[in-house]
């Protein structure tokens, strides 16, 4: 299963979704919003002031009428500026607000979606994709929304105000803003169609580069053993002129879309200074308006700088927006109401694929008497993991059914399952937080005490306590390191808090050295008395104090008895396990059913 | 402009972090020189701009259209210019970061590849994937910022000399108010960095538990503990929010600034300009030249501060790529003498691998087997004869009499291939995942296609889409542990070493497939010496020899042997099996 293709199953949001999930985000922060449009509005109202008074100042100058407007015209300008500096703080303050709100809440809603997903798509998916859409995509929607959604608010307030006092300073010259706006949407286009596939692109070919040298250092022993230095060196390096290549083409459509924005730019103010000074020289325009209307025309080029230079990132982000909320439309499966009638558990006749045609179970049946030890055993890839999925309702059987208490297994919402059935894998994933915390999770009630119960069952509770701080320990990542035995103990503790009457262990203690392993099956077993335990798993031994054994070849039910009943029957079982004992009395012909 | 990787980054110098910028820009010195002078061009006529949008406005108020005209025909033309000469400064900027930024990385893997194993010992991963990526993206920073602070050094100064031409009191302003300015953006920066840094940790953290989550994700809801983790998570989340909001505190300040400088100096300018203008002494040129220049002028200043910020944050990141760069080889290595024949890696493997420490002798051509209570044993006997470790002193490891520590460790790895416990799949293709070293198959080289059947490999190869093109994640993420194990026994068979050590090649196997597995290994390595550590009784059952390690090597002898005559080796055995 783990072979499973790990792309496409996991849905990314369409176009109508993101803008409708922006809208909701941006909807719920209504107050911040309003306060950041209210309060730049402000900001940029008071620098629309300085042009003005510019002008005011140029006009009487001409008129030799100065001594009569200066002191009034400074005194404006000086309030005009101090409050446009109080209310920039304040509007940059709440734009800080209303971005790192609603990155919580998009990263919040994410984390969610993904504790909630289908175990299934958990299962197919695999957690490549789930993990890039947590990591990079977060992050880099980090600096989109935190940084882009603010200035962009601000900058947006900014040139339609200051459009406006241009209009009002100077009707005429506001027209030059069209043949500047047209050129400037024009190159835009040409850009932005090309701009985010290239980025993309160069961050991956950066990555690329990233990725070997960090994966160079943590393999180094192998690379070292395989004699592989310097192929590494020559891959990095191949990797960092690829990088270089991906660096050229953005810089090429750079080179070609930065000089005509920003010659562009300057273009209105060329026409206003232009048209303006012939109208003057007619009497059509006064001093002072054409000097304002030539400065506001210069005060709308950062602005609009602004936004532009925001447009390819916010593509980018509506790229990683897509895929984070994608995850939020993970289809699930219809949820039955009906209660579990008794404990047992009851696979029927079930037929399973992963492909459509290409079935793996083959009308599989296991019907494990409550409270008893069942062993599945079998050759890799027989498909013993895959019966392990579907006991524990992950799948859903093509044919037949599985069942616990009459009711389908997979028709019960994940929540109710566990309290049946729970599958314990080898992947024993001990979470970043305290010994408690690792515990806790399968029984949120619990007290100390239960929980050192459950450790002392496993013979855990003796190191856990000598933890420099107990149960309180941080473990997992970037905590104390436990060894793998140590670890698996902890699983098994959890498995015994979460208190199923049923469990399925598929290899639970095959990364263990075998010994461990024996010795925890053993205080497992006593622990689990009275429970239904599957253990599906490629040793052997743990078929030996098993009830009943079966062993899956080619996804059927070849054989199954108990061990001694096998034993005794002389099929590929016995043979098999004598070969594993070392006594002659079976050669590896016996066991190679399929030649070698 | 050349664009490229260095084919050699050369020998970097090591002494200081200074020393090692200074050695980067020796290397992209014209780069450097023709970023600067771009950066002059292109800010020169940004600068210039004020004073011919002044004549043009002159020339309005004097109502001579014409010369309106010539003017804003030449403020477009300066205009164009400026921008031409921006790109060519962009571009020149972006190949400096790219350029200084790439031959660090250059330097980081071959810094890797010579300290090999010894790398991942001392220094985490997580250290230096922060190295290639963090601390290279500021030294590159370092760089970008030379062109625009060459050009803002030059219009700072021609700025306030044209000024003071104007008028000593237009001077004073510039000068008088520069450095203020330059003052209280550094003093927001420092800051701004402090918290941006604390933020980027505690976005660190909340994404640290986001994996977490991700990555314990069947676990978590195959028992429980949603509920926990979310609110957990919440509290991450929120952590984020506090910093992110810190950070906006103190960029407020900036923007505030930012409002506040440029406003200051129109107030100033229009102030005195207007003044004059009452004296007759400006004319509506000079004052709208004046006003553009005092809004031109946080320009230069705020690259100033950049240039500030992102020199002292090269240095240090500059501090940190060295202390990887330095670090030494451990294990020491013995230089042949010169013209001292040396054998070859044939000849060394028809000799006796002895291991002084333990006494452990394995015979050439032999499916050695050594087992032992203590796995920890097992496995620094294999670091041992693989020579991963010094022999500890007055016992050596020696083959076919000759200690290993005097041989080339080049000709130790050719001759002895030790697989770990952890060894790694690495990403690209599996095909040259498994035979990265390709050729044809020849004396203890067998076909690639042997080497995956012999391993039971090619189920997992056929589950795999693409198969042998498969395209393998970073440390082969796509498949399981006990597909791994398989995989990388097979890439171990097919290297054909004269001499081969594996540490548990089959714990993750299944007892048929491990059967099969033994009975491949033992055909295919026939004649060839392999040891393998092991505490599988199949795998003992089949060895030509099995050697039992308690401390030292307590027991030799077949299998069959050591169960007749050593209780030990029972006990071993009982306990495994019982």
């Amino acid at each position: 299963m783990t072979t499973e293709p790990t792309s496409s199953l996991l849905p990314t949001a369409s176009a109508s979704q993101v803008v409708a999930a922006m809208r909701r985000l941006v909807g719920e922060q209504r107050g911040p919003a309003l306060w950041l449009l209210l309060l730049q509005g402000g900001a940029t109202l008071a620098g629309l002031v300085g042009p003005w008074a510019l002008g005011v100042v140029v006009e009487a100058a001409a008129q030799h009428r100065l001594a009569k407007v200066l002191v009034p015209v400074v005194l404006i300008l000086l309030s005009a500026t101090i409050l446009r500096t109080l209310l920039s703080w304040w509007a940059g303050r709440r734009g800080g607000l209303l971005g790192a709100r609603v990155l919580t809440r998009l990263r919040e809603e994410f984390l969610g979606h993904v504790l909630h997903l289908p175990l299934a798509v958990v299962e197919r998916a695999g957690t490549g994709d789930l993990l890039t859409r947590a990591t990079s995509d977060v992050d880099g929607l980090g600096q989109t929304v935190q940084r882009a959604l603010p200035e962009i608010v601000i900058a947006m307030v900014t040139v339609l105000l200051t459009i406006g006092a241009l209009i009002w300073t100077a009707p005429l010259l506001a027209l030059t803003l069209v043949p500047a706006a047209l050129v400037l949407a024009l190159a835009t286009r040409w850009y932005l169609q090309r701009a985010p596939s290239a980025y993309l692109r160069e961050r991956a070919a950066q990555g690329r580069v990233n990725g070997l040298i960090q994966e160079s250092v943590e393999a180094g022993r192998t690379i070292e053993a395989m004699r592989l230095s310097r192929d590494r060196v020559a891959g990095v390096d191949h990797a960092v002129a690829e990088w270089l290549l991906a660096e050229r083409a953005t810089l090429r459509l750079r080179t070609v879309y930065f000089p005509i924005s920003e010659a562009t730019y300057l273009v209105p103010l060329v026409l206003s200074v232009a048209i303006g000074g012939v109208l003057h020289a007619d009497g059509l325009l006064g001093l002072g308006a054409l000097t304002a209307a030539a400065l506001y025309t210069q005060q709308l080029i950062e602005p609009v700088d602004v936004i532009l230079s925001w447009l390819d990132q916010l593509q980018l982000g509506g790229a990683s927006l897509a895929r984070l909320i994608g995850v939020g439309h993970v289809e699930r499966q219809p949820v039955t109401d009906a209660e579990p009638q008794g404990e047992q558990l009851d696979a029927d006749r079930v037929h399973f694929g992963y492909q459509p045609g290409h079935d793996v179970l083959h009308s599989l049946s296991l019907r494990p008497v409550p409270g008893s030890r069942v062993a599945v055993v079998g050759p890799s890839g027989s498909g013993k993991s895959t019966l392990a999925l579907l006991l524990a309702g992950v799948y859903r059987p093509r044919r037949g059914r599985v069942t616990v208490g009459g009711v389908d297994v997979h028709q019960l919402a994940s929540e109710r399952v566990r309290a049946e059935i729970v599958l314990l894998t080898q992947e024993h994933h001990l979470f970043a937080g305290t010994v408690r915390d690792n515990l806790l999770m399968a029984a949120p009630g619990a007290d100390d005490s239960a929980l050192l119960e459950a450790l002392a069952a496993l013979d855990a509770r003796e190191w856990v306590l000598q933890l420099d701080s107990g149960l309180e320990t941080a473990i997992g990542s970037g905590g104390v390191r436990l060894n793998p035995g140590q670890a698996q103990q902890l699983a098994l503790a959890r498995l015994l808090l979460a208190d199923p009457h049923t469990l399925v262990l598929d290899e639970a203690t095959s990364l263990l050295n075998p010994r461990t392993a024996r010795r925890m099956e053993r205080s497992l077993a006593r622990v689990l008395e009275g429970r239904t335990v599957v253990t599906v798993s490629h040793r052997l031994q743990s078929a030996v104090d098993a009830d009943l054994v079966v062993v899956v070849a080619g996804g059927r039910a070849v054989e199954s008895g108990s061990h001694q009943e096998l034993l005794d029957a002389g099929g590929g079982y016995a043979s098999l396990w004598w070969a594993y004992q070392g006594t002659p009395q079976a050669g590896p012909g016996v066991v190679a059913a399929e030649p070698s | 402009m050349r664009l490229v990787a260095a084919a050699d980054p050369g020998t970097p110098d090591l002494r200081s972090p200074d020393r090692f910028l200074w050695w980067l820009a020796r290397a992209q010195l014209p780069n450097l020189v023709e970023g600067a002078a771009y950066g002059v061009l292109w800010m020169g006529a940004l600068a210039a701009l004020p004073l011919i949008l002044g004549e043009a406005v002159e020339a309005a108020a004097q109502r001579r259209p014409a010369e309106v005209l010539a003017w804003s025909g030449a403020l477009l033309a300066l205009g164009v210019f400026a921008a031409l000469a921006g790109v060519m400064r962009h571009r020149r900027a972006v190949a400096n970061y790219l350029l200084a930024a790439s031959r660090t990385q250059q330097l980081i893997i071959r810094c890797a590849a010579r300290l090999g194993a010894d790398l991942p010992r001392h220094v985490a991963a997580g250290e230096v994937a922060s190295l290639s990526a963090t601390d290279v993206d500021r030294i590159g920073s370092t760089f970008d910022v030379t062109g625009r602070f060459a050009g803002s050094v030059f219009t700072y100064l021609a700025v306030s000399a044209v000024l003071f031409v104007m008028s000593p009191a237009f001077g004073l302003v510039a000068v008088v108010g520069g450095p203020l300015t330059l003052l209280s953006l550094l003093a927001c920066l420092r800051p701004l960095a402090h918290r941006q840094r604390q933020q980027r940790e505690a976005i660190a953290l909340a994404s640290g538990q986001a994996v977490d989550v991700v990555g314990g994700l069947r676990v978590l809801r195959g028992l429980g503990g949603e509920a926990m983790f979310a609110a957990r998570f919440a509290v991450a989340a929120e952590r984020v929010r506090d910093a992110m909001n810190r950070t906006a505190q103190m960029a407020a300040i900036l923007t505030a600034l930012e409002a506040l400088v440029p406003g200051g100096f129109l107030v100033a300018v229009t102030w005195i300009g207007a003044r004059m203008a009452e004296q007759g002494q400006a004319g509506p040129g000079e004052l709208v030249t004046v006003y553009a220049f005092a809004a031109f002028l946080l320009v230069p200043l705020a690259t100033f501060g950049e240039a500030a910020q992102s020199g002292s944050a090269g240095r240090v990141a500059a501090g940190r790529v060295l202390t990887v760069l330095r670090r030494e080889r451990e294990l020491r290595e013995h230089q042949p003498e010169f013209g001292a024949p040396l054998p070859t890696p044939f000849e060394l493997s028809q000799g006796v691998l002895h291991d002084e420490l333990t006494g452990a002798r394995v015979e050439p051509g032999l499916l050695v087997a050594i087992t032992s209570s203590d796995s920890e044993a097992l496995t620094e006997l294999a670091d041992r004869l693989g020579r991963y470790v010094d022999p500890p002193p007055r016992a050596r490891v020696t083959l076919a009499g000759r200690s290993l520590d005097e041989l080339p460790l080049e000709l130790v790895r050719e001759t002895i291939l030790v697989v770990d416990r952890d060894a790694a799949l690495l990403a690209g293709p599996l095909s040259s995942n498994l035979d990265p070293n390709g050729g044809e198959p020849a004396g203890a080289r067998p076909t690639l296609r042997s080497a995956i059947r012999a391993a039971r490999a090619e189920d997992i190869v056929a589950g795999l889409a693409g198969g042998m093109n498969h395209n393998l994640p970073e440390k082969g993420r796509s498949v399981s542990g006990g597909q791994r194990q398989r995989l990388v026994l097979a890439r171990a068979l097919r290297a054909g070493p004269p001499i081969l050590v594996l540490e548990e090649p089959t714990s993750a196997v299944d007892t048929f497939t491990e059967s099969l597995v033994v009975e491949n290994l033992r055909g295919l390595r026939s004649g060839l010496t392999t040891v393998v550590m092991t505490t599988s009784p199949l795998l003992m059952e089949r060895a030509d020899q099995v050697l039992v390690l308690d401390g030292e090597i307590v027991a030799a002898g077949t299998h069959q042997q050591l169960l007749d005559r050593e209780p030990l080796y029972r006990t071993l055995l009982e306990r495994e099996l019982s």
